[in-house]
């Protein structure tokens, strides 16, 4: 009931406290007599929701499966005992669980950077950018008091000639003065 | 990659300069309204355990008592939490599969054993051959042992880069 309650409760709207206490002030005219029926009931409060009930950009969603199952565990084991003398035995077994519709909770708003085509740009930058790691690793490797690491990047052990190759075009490209930054020209298309 | 676009979503200035670059409001995420996250509690979790066992077993026998086994185990599941707790993020919504790995109560070796010695007092012993009450009681003290002598149990480094490495 705990995880039920838990669970929708984090969802966005308005909690209420249908308890009476001091720091609620709604205790009414003290002192409370057990006659006094309309002060020992719940506080009234509204029983249908208010709208709009827009929520946070932070807020999140919560719910079960409406279809949710016990999860439960299948269990199986075999073995072998033999006697070794009167007094001792010796046991080999083999034991499995298999634990099979558990309950999980995850997040259906998953991060997408596959049919976005992010991941295939992502691709075609990162051999762009390798040529650069052995002379970031040099410059490193000079800055004073800094101990030179070991580059174990598979780009560090590039031939000398596959660092001389013609750097891509976007290294070359003059840096643009930041008055002709328009949006459009930032697009990813 | 995931870590990057996952910057960009909750970072506000981030997804400003998105929307100014063109980018559509969900291009990372389909509801970007709700950064918490939708979530769901479904039947997907999963566990897997098999283990070889070898147990000795002597019963008690010229004042010697001896139970001990060994465990080899493998334990996976595909929703690493080293609780109770139902909360546990698939590495991606396409591939269940993808998220198997070793449980966080795996032990893969466990050696565990206890014994009883009987101490040589009382009758027919080597100390105390005929002492009454010490004969009858005393002999029946021995000493045991039990405690696991095993392999510790994995921990998920998370999203880290193990510096030189």
């Amino acid at each position: 009931m705990n995880v039920f309650s838990s669970i929708y409760a984090s969802n966005p709207g308005l909690t209420i406290d249908a308890s009476r206490n001091l720091t609620l002030n709604n205790l009414g005219t003290l002192p409370i007599l057990f006659r006094n029926k309309n002060q020992l009931a719940p506080p009234s409060f509204p029983t249908t929701p208010i709208y709009p009930n827009e929520g946070l950009i932070t807020n999140s969603a919560n719910a079960f499966n409406p279809n949710l199952k016990v999860g439960y565990v299948q269990s199986w084991s075999f073995g072998i005992q033999r006697e070794i003398n009167r007094d001792t035995a010796i046991e080999v077994r083999y034991v499995a669980n298999r634990g099979v519709k558990l309950w999980q909770q995850y997040n259906l708003n998953e991060t997408n950077f596959i049919e976005n085509g992010f991941l295939n740009e992502f691709k075609l930058a990162r051999p762009i950018l390798q040529p650069t790691l052995p002379v970031a690793a040099e410059i490193a490797s000079n800055i004073p008091g800094r101990t030179p690491e070991p580059c174990r990047f598979r780009s560090c052990w590039r031939s000398s000639a596959a660092l001389q190759r013609p750097m891509p075009a976007i290294l070359h490209a003059t840096p643009r003065p930041s008055s002709e930054m328009q949006p459009s020209s930032m697009r990813w298309q | 990659m995931g870590t990057f676009s996952g910057n960009f979503t909750s970072n506000a200035t981030f997804r400003g300069n998105g929307l100014v670059a063109g980018l559509p409001a969900n291009f990372f995420l389909l509801n970007p309204g709700k950064l918490g996250g939708a979530w769901s509690i479904e039947n997907n979790g999963r566990t897997w355990y098999d283990s070889i066992q070898v147990e000795l077993r002597r019963r008690l026998s010229r004042g010697l008592l001896v139970q001990g086994n060994y465990v080899f185990s493998r334990a996976f599941t595909n929703a690493f939490a080293s609780s109770s707790a139902v909360a546990g993020q698939p590495s991606t919504l396409r591939d269940f599969s993808l998220s198997k790995t070793m449980s966080p109560f795996a032990i893969i070796h466990a050696l565990k054993a206890n014994w009883i010695w009987e101490l040589p007092f009382g009758k027919n012993q080597l100390i105390g051959g005929g002492a009454g009450a010490f004969r009858s009681h005393h002999r029946r003290m021995g000493v045991p042992r039990c405690g696991p002598i095993q392999s510790g149990t994995p921990f998920n480094m998370g999203n880290v880069r193990l510096v030189g490495r």
